[in-house]
């Protein structure tokens, strides 16, 4: 029963505090999020002549009837077809038109990319502090220490100032970037550290949003494909030590 | 992959010119910075002592060794928070929000640290007490500042 609670905690968790950033809703061309991309895409697609431009105009049309993956795939198709263009034609309209279209996929990748990091760094925020609310009902030894004292609370309180860092477009500034080199570097060594004594719950508590921080903060592919391999370890060797 | 490491390159580099920075107005984050950084260097000679020259006599057990490093990584935590807001205090950012919010949660962290070593204040004399004093300094110092700032923040914007 223990198990059931504490999974079951987590997911409502989840649930509860993802309502509030509006990853639930599909990034359409039709969205309410962003009006302002709709409003552009269509003036491009009613001024495009071009033949290649077709696809344009069905990639639109079919962005709004089906979802968000299709949308991103033929979005990519469409900006490599943009780019072949701009090598192709040399008049000037067409090719203004078409360093719109690719500023304006920029734009939404962006968009895309911003919303998933700001949902990150909220989910992460809340694990932690779940993590410390779990640590302070629990108690035990100097447990204040390893709660407030640059403890779970303490990161929760930074994933929290990243998150707001992220919405107002400030997470280049050094500030941001020493916080986030911290933080990655307190979620790695969580990651190391052997949690042989603790029970399930200690282990998800202590583990779980230490995962989370290690995706959210690593931003490069190359590192995040190596923190992935490792975390897969780690779940192996975790499911190895619980079953025992 | 060019980019990661040209932009740890130059943070390390602002980071240790802003450390040559010194002005009066943040004398407490300094002395704040300076305390758990020289803290944390400690933790990483000991964990360096503990890896690379181990003792024949007393052999380290891992449990030491992680104690070490989860320590370590606390003490970084921190010594981060005390510089970012120095460098705030260096360039009168304080009142933002986010400075704020770091201003407390160092004020929080420094206090359960000040609870965690004061059992021992009676016990081993000179260093130990001195670094309780200078924490629990650093803790008020910085729980008024985030305290006044908040203020002023609230009166900026009536």
């Amino acid at each position: 029963m223990v198990f059931v609670n504490v999974y079951a905690y987590a997911i409502g968790l989840i649930l509860v505090h993802l309502h509030g950033t509006n990853c639930f809703s599909v990034p359409t061309s039709i969205g309410r999020s962003n009006n302002n991309n709709k409003a552009a895409l269509s003036t491009t697609t009613t001024t495009f002549l071009n033949e290649g431009n077709v696809i344009l105009r069905r990639t639109n049309y079919g962005c709004r009837c089906i979802g968000r993956t299709t949308n991103s795939i033929m979005l990519s198709k469409l900006s490599a077809a943009a780019a072949e263009e701009e090598e192709e034609n040399t008049e000037e309209e067409e090719t203004e038109d078409d360093a719109a279209a690719t500023e304006l996929l920029d734009n939404k990748k962006l968009a895309g990319r911003k919303k998933r990091l700001i949902m990150g760094y909220q989910l992460s925020s809340f694990a932690y502090l779940a993590a410390s609310s779990f640590h302070l009902i629990k108690g035990g030894n100097n447990f204040l220490y390893y709660i407030f004292g640059g403890g779970t609370f303490t990161v929760a309180g930074i994933l929290y100032i990243l998150k707001g860092a992220a919405q107002n477009d400030r997470l280049g500034s050094d500030t941001y970037k020493r916080l986030n080199l911290s933080i990655i570097f307190y979620a790695f060594v969580q990651q190391i550290l052997p949690a042989m004594g603790l029970g399930l719950s200690g282990k998800l508590f202590f583990k779980g949003p230490a995962i989370l921080t290690l995706i959210n903060g690593i931003k490069v592919s190359f590192f995040k494909m190596l923190a992935m391999l490792f975390l897969f370890f780690r779940f192996i060797t975790l499911n190895f030590l619980t079953s025992k | 992959m060019t980019t990661v490491f040209s932009d740890l390159k130059e943070g390390i580099l602002s980071t240790l010119q802003g450390l040559t920075v010194i002005r009066a107005k943040s004398a407490g984050y300094i002395l704040g910075t300076v305390m758990l950084g020289i803290m944390s260097l400690v933790k990483a000679k000991e964990l360096c002592t503990m890896l690379f020259v181990p003792s024949t006599v007393s052999p380290t057990t891992y449990y030491q060794i992680f104690s070490r490093l989860s320590r370590l990584s606390r003490l970084g935590l921190m010594t981060t928070i005390l510089y970012t807001l120095k460098d705030a205090s260096d360039r009168d950012r304080l009142k933002g929000s986010t400075f704020i919010q770091l201003n407390f949660l160092a004020a929080g962290a420094l206090l359960s640290m000040v609870l965690y070593l004061s059992p021992s204040i009676g016990k081993s004399n000179g260093p130990l007490t001195a670094l309780i004093m200078l924490a629990s300094g650093i803790s008020t110092m910085t729980l008024c500042q985030g305290v006044s700032s908040l203020k002023a923040k609230n009166n900026s914007e009536q």
